[in-house]
């Protein structure tokens, strides 16, 4: 099995696994919920990693200082907080 | 209950860095551990203005307020060594580096795991993925 290969069965079991735990807990306990979100994310980045070996494009163009600029954005609440107004004001 | 719970929890994450470490070790491994990065990024920046939004119209005591904010924080610092280990595996693909890079994603990951834990009480965790393009 080639890695793309992989990928898509790992996609597919964890997307597996994620409609089980949705069908059979109803009521929704709180490790529940945790429980999806990690399955949920591990699916999604799984998906993300799938598309990009696919279509391999920007990101393994990126240049070191790229790559800084984009993962490497600074520890900036005040930030967060203009876009939070901002929406509200909306 | 809660010890089931915990294991649960930590398994998940277990396979998100098993993931994430995957992508990382591919046969393209530099744009798909930006890839990684980049998504896991784009969540928490937008659960974290979510969190604001509702601070500001008062539905967040500041304490807990407070505890998002440094768990951001502590995010935010972990995901800057993972940048720069990335970038300098990029610009050198050194065994060295490529520690570097396991090491910082091991050291994101319980970050990530600690934030998504408190702001999961107050933001859809599986919209925001869905706005994020996952």
């Amino acid at each position: 099995m080639g890695f793309i290969e992989g990928l898509k069965a790992a996609d597919g079991a964890l997307s597996l696994i994620l409609q089980i735990v949705k069908t059979l807990t109803p009521a929704d306990p709180e490790w529940v919920k945790y429980a999806r979100i990690g399955l949920g994310m591990a699916s999604s980045i799984a998906r993300a990693a799938l598309a990009n070996a696919e279509q391999p494009g920007r990101y393994d163009d990126l240049t070191p200082e790229e790559i800084v600029t984009l993962l490497g954005f600074p520890d900036d609440w005040e930030a967060i907080e203009v876009e939070a107004k901002a929406r509200l004001a909306e | 209950m809660r010890q089931h719970a915990l294991f649960t929890i930590r398994a998940a994450f277990a396979l998100l860095l098993a993931v994430l470490y995957l992508a990382g070790c591919a046969t393209t491994p530099i744009g798909k551990a930006i890839q990684a990065a980049d998504l896991q990024q784009k969540i928490v920046r937008e659960a974290a203005v979510q969190v604001a939004m509702i601070h500001l119209q008062g539905g967040i005591a500041e304490p807990m307020y407070a505890d998002i904010k440094k768990a951001y924080a502590d995010w935010a610092a972990a995901q800057v060594a993972l940048a720069q280990s990335i970038a300098a595996w990029k610009a050198v693909g050194t065994v060295e580096n490529d520690q570097r890079v396991t090491a910082a994603l091991q050291r994101v990951g319980p970050l990530a795991e600690a934030y998504f834990k408190l702001v999961g009480r107050w933001v859809n965790l599986a919209d925001i993925q869905k706005k994020a393009g996952a």
